[in-house]
Order: C-alpha cells, then structure tokens, then sequence
C-alpha cells in the first residue's frame, strides 16, 4: 500500500465526484480494506485456537449451580405441607395417611410428627376413616400414635371415637394403655387397656374396664 | 306346681329402658355379633338392680335404636333389689319379657324371709318372685344336676310380725 502524496493539481481535486473521492487509492476505503485485510486472519486464527481449547476447559459442564449457603434451609429432615404417605397392610391392602403438616426432626429418629391427620384404610365392608387432631407416625413399625382423641368412621356409618390409643396400620388393629376412653354406637366404655380389631370390629377392653349402654337411643359418637 | 307366690310388698317396677353400667375387669365387645362378653368378677347396675357374677354375656339389637335383648350371667351370680337378695348358679334377665330367672340352688332372700329351691322367677314389672323345684332335677340352663339334698323340693322360712 503506497503512502507517498500524490501529485495533482488542486483543480483536478476538486472535479473528483465523492464516489471518486471514497475509490481513490490511498484513501479510508482502502485503509479499511488493507486493515481488514490483516485483522480477518488473526481473527479466525483466534476463533480456531478457542473451538479447540473451550471444550477441554471443565467449566463448560456446569450448567446450575446451587450454593448451599444461599438455599432456603430447614433444620429437620423433612417438612412436608399436606402430606400424602402411601403404605400397604398385612393383606396387602393399602393405607394412605394424609396430613396437613408433617415434619421429621431428624434422620435417626424414624417418627414423623403430622398435625390434623387423616388415615384411610380398607375393611372388609368397605374403606374406613381415622382422623385426628395429631398423631406421630413411627415409619418403621408403622404405628401412629395418638396423643389425644381420635375418630373412627367404617364405611356403613359404625363410627368409634377413643382416647389415648395408638393405630397399627399393619394389623389394622387400635391399642391404647395407660387408661382409655371412647364411644361406639353400642355404648360409652373406658378402661385401662384397650385393644380394638377394626376389621372384625372386637373391642376388648381390660383392667376395670366399664361399659354404659343406653338402651332405646342409639348413639352416634 | 310347687312354686310359692311371694306376695311383694311395694318393690316399684323396675324400668328395664334404664342406662345399664357394666364393671368388669374384661370386657369384649362384638359389635358384629352384637354382643358383649364380660369376664372377672362382673357387676351390672341398673336402675337400683345389681347383678353380680363371674361371666356374663349382653345380647343387643342396634337396628334402629339400641336394644338390650338378654342378659346371661354364669358363675356365683347375685341379684339384689331393693331389699330383696338373690344367689344361684345362673341368671338370666330377659329385657323384653322383664323377668330375671336364675337356677342352681337358688336363694332368695327378701327382708327376714328366706327361700331356696331350684329354680327363682323374679318378675321385675310386678315385684314377684317365685321359687319352685320343678326344673332343680337338672337346671336346664347349665344342664347340670344340682346337688342340694331336697331336690325338687322348695323350702323357706317366713317372719310372722306380732302385731
């Protein structure tokens, strides 16, 4: 690219058209031209030296990082917003246990702690109804125990109402010890020990176990 | 008939509709038998009537309301109302009918008067028991023989006031 100054005469400079002035050797499209002319190699030399060293780099993989610091943390193992907790009996039959709020304070402590819980089960007249204000649900054995009053509903309308009891999914069977108390269509009862088999639906009371019947009224507990 | 009608004096009629209360130190309930089995020293409270034995067993009707049907107690049963005492083997009170019957050496015991035999029908609507021996040969509830010597035979002893 020559850069020594041409000669002509100032007339003949201001006869060029500016098409002629953009096209004269020498001139910005030229300096343009020469530079790109240089700067276009590098440029894919460049590109060619990072389509090959990007890929090795192990930056590339990550796509999400999740920073435990910033994540939302909770200090039990799990806390769960109405909880839906599936399982199978003895038979085979399944069980659903659904709570509003279910928390697990901790990994060795296999007891999930549920408010206003809700087990449904399987009898053999039909599916029956466990509800209660709170319960804690041992996994392992899967026994949920009852602090205070619970509600039995069967499918024909039998209800049950008992205190201090504990339900074995497993057995479908309600145990209680310690003084029981409760209602079932036949009568008001209470006693020491409790054990209730909902599928044959035998309560066996023991320990000064009482028993009132009111005969003429049958009374839903 | 050797049964002796005991004249009551004013027993009030018993309501057979009272609450029942039932205390034993076992109590099952069948709910699809409809039933109640009672073990371990049992008492039953009604209205002023009490029967106490070793077992007892609750036969109810819940179709519409709750109906107590009968009432068996079995093993050193005591009915006692009012003044009025009774001991045997077996009782039964039949809720519909109103009547209490127990056999196997009964003894009644009502005030100062005393009565044994085989067999005692107390009628809770009008107050009157009544003992005979027909059945004591062999009580038909346990169906065993009893063993009291005067079999079939009724015997008793009555206060006479002096006035």
């Amino acid at each position: 690219m020559s850069t020594h100054r041409r000669i002509e005469t100032a007339e003949a400079k201001e006869l060029r058209s500016a098409r002629q002035h953009f096209a004269v050797p020498g001139g910005s499209h030229d300096k343009l031209v020469g530079f790109l002319g240089k700067v276009l190699p590098m440029g894919v030399g460049v590109l060619a030296a990072l389509m090959i060293i990007t890929p090795l780099s192990p930056r590339g993989e990550v796509s999400f990082l999740l920073d435990r610091n910033k994540v939302a943390m909770i200090d039990e193992r799990l806390r769960v917003e109405n909880a839906l907790y599936r399982g199978k009996d003895d038979e085979g039959r399944p069980f659903s246990l659904t709570a509003g709020e279910a928390v697990q304070r901790s990994g060795n402590e296999g007891i999930v702690r549920m408010q206003d819980l809700v087990a449904r089960l399987l009898l053999p007249e039909g599916p029956a109804r466990v509800g209660a204000e709170a319960g804690s649900y041992m996994i392992d054995d899967r026994q949920v125990d009852f602090p205070d009053e619970i509600n039995v509903t069967a499918a024909d309308g039998y209800r049950m109402a008992a205190s201090g009891v504990a339900l074995d999914l497993q057995t479908k069977k309600l145990v209680g010890s310690g003084g029981v108390s409760g209602a079932v269509p036949a009568g008001t009862f209470s006693a020491d020990r409790l054990e209730v088999d909902l599928s044959e639906r035998i309560v066996a009371l023991d320990g000064n176990a009482k028993l009132r019947m009111v005969p003429g009224k049958l009374r839903i507990p | 008939l050797g049964g002796i009608q005991l004249h009551a004096q004013a027993i009030a009629a018993h309501n057979s509709n009272a609450p029942v209360d039932f205390d034993a130190g076992r109590i099952e309930l069948q709910d699809k038998q409809n039933r109640v089995a009672l073990s371990g020293s049992v008492v039953v409270r009604q209205a002023g009537l009490t029967v106490r034995s070793n077992r007892m067993l609750v036969n109810y009707s819940d179709a519409g309301t709750l109906q107590i049907q009968r009432l068996t107690a079995t093993g050193g049963v005591q009915v006692t109302r009012g003044n009025e005492a009774a001991s045997g083997d077996v009782a039964v009170y039949d809720f519909n009918r109103r009547i209490i019957t127990m056999a196997g050496n009964v003894r009644l015991r009502r005030g100062g008067d005393t009565l044994s035999g085989g067999r005692l029908v107390i009628d809770l609507r009008s107050g009157v028991s009544s003992v005979d021996g027909r059945a004591s040969g062999s009580s038909s509830v346990t169906g065993e023989t009893t063993t009291d010597s005067n079999t079939g035979r009724v015997s008793g002893t009555f206060s006479v006031p002096e006035n």
